[in-house]
């Protein structure tokens, strides 16, 4: 007797359409129902797909409990990154303003502060029942108290001073450096050395005379007359054409201007 | 019960695995006799690890699933360096070889898989043991569907093939 399967082997196998064999592997196809050559593809296929049923795979609750407590600490460790990312920038502030006002209050104690600084540092650390001296010595010209935007600006005594400046450089009869010292001058309130040190070209001395036509009178007497014996030597070892040159310069021979 | 789930309740992980984990075990048991259950193990780690971040319904679950299951094979391929096991001789030998479909095992019926590409056997198991559908094993082994939909054709001709072929050997016998 020939089983199912035999006459599927004894069939012609027909090409398989696309859609068949997706319906094929969906497990929609019986193998009855299978096209000829398939039925045993079918069979195949239901076997391979054939579920255990509902039996309870085994170590089931063990590993149930092992995925929950792996999911619970990724859990944590998702939203531990964020805190994570932010603690090192509050150490870091949280020091930074330990410090500085560590340090602001020291300088408040030591009284050294400018003016002003000192005067806010001492107001601030009364708040709190701490004791620093107020404005000090060390303030020099810095305002002892704060300014605010509202108040008038600082008024100095140079103000028109530009002006000044101007109109004695624009009307002033004096020149070179006494012009320049009298402009210093007057811009540095008289703190100014500009000129003192200075001399006009007259007061530079007199002239230095130079022999110009006495260089090489000099320079004979000066070397004992050994700059002469050097020349009178290159006009004999020449032949006389050491002083060729000199002598078509003084002919007129000479090609400068 | 997957938002459950992601909040680490048992009773929702208890029904993922025990829906999932059987079709998981003998998809990779089919490409990995040795170490399927070891993969499985490390596939469900992953997801444990990865719930909280997965967004979708339980469909993109069990794709996301298998397609851990499908990266954890292949790094193992690739560690290992070796190709899969079971050639389709063994069926030849089998002990019952006067009916080649009768009584056909699930073990004997996927050496017939061991058989095909590897490509193919992989489309076939993730659609008949996975139980996803053309679409969804397009979207786990990142091909488009028409490919997969050409793929599997051709991976049922060739098992009628060895089939018919297999048979033939029996009746010369």
């Amino acid at each position: 007797m020939s089983s199912w399967s035999d006459l599927d082997t004894e069939m012609e196998r027909l090409p398989l359409d696309t859609n068949t064999a997706d319906r094929l592997l969906a497990g929609s196809i019986a193998p009855e129902d299978a096209p000829p050559g398939y039925a045993g593809v079918a069979t195949l296929l239901a076997a391979i797909g054939d579920s255990p049923g509902a039996e309870e795979p085994a170590g089931a609750s063990e590993a149930v409990a092992s995925l929950g407590a792996v999911v619970r600490s990724s859990q944590t460790q998702i939203t531990r990154p964020s805190r994570r990312s932010n603690l090192p920038r509050l150490k870091l502030a949280t020091a930074f303003v330990t410090v500085a006002l560590a340090g602001t209050t020291g300088l408040a104690f030591a009284d050294s502060l400018p003016g002003a600084a000192q005067s806010v540092a001492s107001s601030m650390l009364a708040t709190l029942g701490v004791t620093v001296p107020g404005t000090n010595s060390n303030a020099g010209d810095h305002p002892n108290v704060r300014g605010k935007s509202s108040e008038t600006a600082v008024t100095t005594s140079d103000s028109g001073k530009g002006s000044e400046i101007s109109e004695l450089a624009t009307s002033t009869d004096l020149t070179g450096v006494a012009k320049g010292a009298a402009i210093s001058t007057l811009a540095s309130d008289g703190k100014s050395k500009a000129g003192q040190n200075g001399r006009t070209a007259s007061t530079h001395g007199a002239p230095v005379d130079t022999p110009d036509g006495g260089g090489t009178a000099t320079a004979d007497t000066a070397s004992g007359g050994q700059s002469s014996d050097g020349t009178a030597t290159a006009n004999t070892a020449s032949d006389g054409h050491s002083v060729a040159g000199s002598d078509n310069a003084a002919d007129g021979l000479s090609h400068g201007p | 019960m997957l938002s459950a789930a992601q909040g680490g309740a048992e009773w929702a992980l208890s029904a993922l695995y025990r829906d999932l984990h059987p079709s998981l075990v003998r998809l990779l048991l089919a490409q990995e006799p040795a170490e399927g259950e070891d993969l499985a193990s490390d596939v469900w780690v992953d997801v444990a690890r990865g719930l909280g971040r997965f967004q979708g319904d339980e469909s993109a679950f069990r794709c996301w699933l298998f397609t851990i299951a499908r990266r954890r094979l292949i790094d193992l391929r690739r560690s290992r360096a070796r190709r899969r096991t079971a050639p389709v001789d063994h069926f030849i030998d089998r002990p019952d070889s006067r009916d080649p479909f009768a009584g056909v095992e699930t073990g004997e019926a996927l050496m017939y898989l061991a058989a095909l590409p590897p490509a193919q056997a992989e489309i076939v198991l993730l659609r008949v043991v996975g139980g996803l559908d053309s679409y969804e094993v397009a979207a786990v082994t990142g091909r488009k569907p028409g490919t997969v939909r050409v793929m599997q054709k051709r991976a049922l001709e060739r098992l009628a093939e060895l089939m018919s072929f297999d048979a033939e050997v029996h009746v010369t016998r």
